[in-house]
Parts: C-alpha cells; structure tokens; sequence
C-alpha cells in the first residue's frame, strides 16, 4: 500500500519574515525508500494560511530511484500532484535535477518546471508534494535534496493562479 | 501605432528593506494584447535612484504570442529604457512558441528556454529605470497571451564594483 512520506527536515518550521518581497527559501532533504506507486512525499510546508505568500521557484537534487526503468514521478501539491513538474520519467530513472525555472530535457538530466506554473500565489496552507506515479521496476534507495523560495506579498498579487 | 504598455501589477509599490545584500523578488504579471511593432511593456520599475541597486536575476514566462504554426514571425527584447536588448538580444525562440527568460540560464530555442546575455547580470543601477520587454518583430498572427515572471534586486548600500552601471 502507499504511504504518505514527510522529509527528513519536514517538522523544522519554515522561515518567516514580516516584511513583503524579501525572498526566504527553505532546504529540504528526504532519506527516499524504495518507492511503489502513489507513495508521496511531503518535502516542505507552503505556509500561505493567513499571510498570503508566492512561490517563485524551486530545486531538487535527486539521485538514481531505478536500477532500471519503469519510474515516473510528479511535483504538485495536495490539490494538483503535477502542477509544477508534470509525470516524467527522466529523472529518478537516473540521477538528475528538477528546477522550477528551468526547461530542461532528458538528455539534459533535467526536468523543468511547467510552463506557466511559476510563480504561484497561495493563500491555504499546502505542500510541496513529490508522488511516485509508476513504480520503480527495480527500486533503489536513494537521497533527494533541494530547496523551495518564496515570499510574503502583503497585499494579495494580481499573478493569476491562486491557491 | 506602437504602444507602451505596463504590467497589471506596475503601479503596485516595489519591495523595499533598509538592509544591504537582501534578496527582493518582485513579481509581475502582464494580460498580452496582440503585439505590433516596437510595442513595449514596462513589467516592473528599478528604483535605483539614491539608493543603487544590483539587478541579478530574471525569469519570464511567456505564452505563445504568435499563433501562426507555419511561419512564426514574432522577435522580442528584454532590457530597459536605455538599452531595448540589455539582458535579452532580440530573439524568436520564446513568444513565437510558449517558453522562458531566464536570466541565469544560458537555453536556446530547442529546448524553450532563452538565457540572458553574456556579461549583462548582475547590473547596477543608480537611477530609476523600467524592466522593459519589447516587441522588435511584430508576431505574423498575433495572439493575446500572458507574461508573468519576477525580477531579483537587492540595495548595495556603498557602489559595487560591479562594472556596468546605469
């Protein structure tokens, strides 16, 4: 059956700061098991609830999930799990990189973020969400670190999706 | 007649802090009419006056801004008041087809990413100016679309060596 994984960091509280735009980015690192499918990781909190606030980029590091092929994975969030990486094989197939800002391919061993996903306003607390969308066909335990930015707006944004 | 645009979000006040070196990240988002030549948009301000700044990093994203398939003509620039081209030549690759600006990049239109010029980040600035996205082609079947996208600055206190300065 699935489980639902937190990060190694996941109870550290997230940073903060009062004033608007300054940007604070959060590290994370997940001790990744071997993965079956629909097994999710929380990696870090999107701490919206209250003070409205934009992720504007993110970053992850991922070592080789599958001695062979057969891994697919997706970064979203509770309400949309490939919201901001669509299900990809590339990386977690072998060792590669995710990076919001980026548009990578496989032969880069990068996957970038989607198109029009970034920067995202969220006024709900939520969560950078890893989900393993087809199993490993041979798993392997692994490591994955990164980071996420964001920041506090203070008034509400006019940047379109919200959450 | 070409047109000067600004983002929706222009008039909103530019992140401020009374501290050196700190990261200020100002987002902005634009609802793209269908763009003509020498068409501009102002995306956010760089209060660089009497108290320098360094810009050092940008991100874009723009939707496909020409909806011609065959033979795409759309080319834009990314820059400000003083130079159309400064952080970005004029191009094709992104707006002829969804993709991205990244300042930091170093992309190409294969893969849908348009990095920024050699030598143009970071960039001080000690006088107002405008992040300014130009239209220097006009798009062969213009279609409305979407710009949003944020820019990196940070106040400097005492000027940076920092070699090209506005």
């Amino acid at each position: 059956m699935a489980t639902a994984y937190v990060s190694d960091n996941y109870n550290v509280p997230m940073p903060d700061f009062p004033g608007a735009g300054v940007v604070l980015r959060r590290e994370f690192l997940w001790t990744v098991p071997v993965l079956i499918i629909n097994d999710t990781c929380k990696l870090c909190k999107i701490p919206a609830a209250g003070s409205p606030l934009l992720l504007t980029n993110f970053y992850l590091d991922l070592t080789d999930l599958d001695t062979s092929t057969g891994l697919a994975l997706s970064l979203g969030d509770e309400d949309t799990a490939g919201r901001f990486i669509a299900i990809q094989t590339a990386v977690g197939q072998a060792a590669g990189k995710f990076s919001g800002t980026a548009s990578g391919t496989a032969a880069t061993g990068m996957a970038g973020g989607l198109l029009a996903s970034l920067p995202v306003q969220y006024s709900a607390n939520k969560n950078l969400i890893l989900k393993c969308t087809t199993a490993p066909t041979s798993g392997a335990t692994g490591t994955i670190i990164g980071f996420m930015d964001y920041q506090y707006v203070g008034a509400a944004s006019p940047i379109a999706l919200s959450v | 007649m070409a047109t000067a645009y600004v983002a929706d979000n222009y008039s909103v006040p530019m992140f401020n802090i009374a501290r050196v070196g700190v990261v200020l990240r100002r987002e902005f988002i634009w609802t793209v009419p269908a763009l003509i030549v020498n068409d501009t948009c102002k995306l956010c301000k760089i209060p660089g006056l009497g108290t320098p700044l360094i810009v050092s990093n940008i991100f874009l994203d723009v939707t496909d801004l020409d909806s011609d398939g065959a033979t795409p003509a759309f080319a834009g620039s990314l820059g400000d008041e003083d130079t159309a081209g400064r952080f970005m030549a004029i191009q094709t690759g992104v707006g002829q087809a969804a993709g991205k600006f990244v300042g930091t990049g170093s992309g190409t239109a294969a893969t849908g990413v348009q990095g920024g010029l050699l030598t143009a980040l970071p960039v001080q600035y000690n006088a107002n100016k405008n992040l300014i996205f130009k239209c220097t082609t006009a798009p062969s079947t213009g279609a409305t679309g979407t710009i949003k996208g944020w820019m990196d600055y940070h106040y400097v206190g005492a000027a940076s060596p920092i070699a090209l300065s506005v």
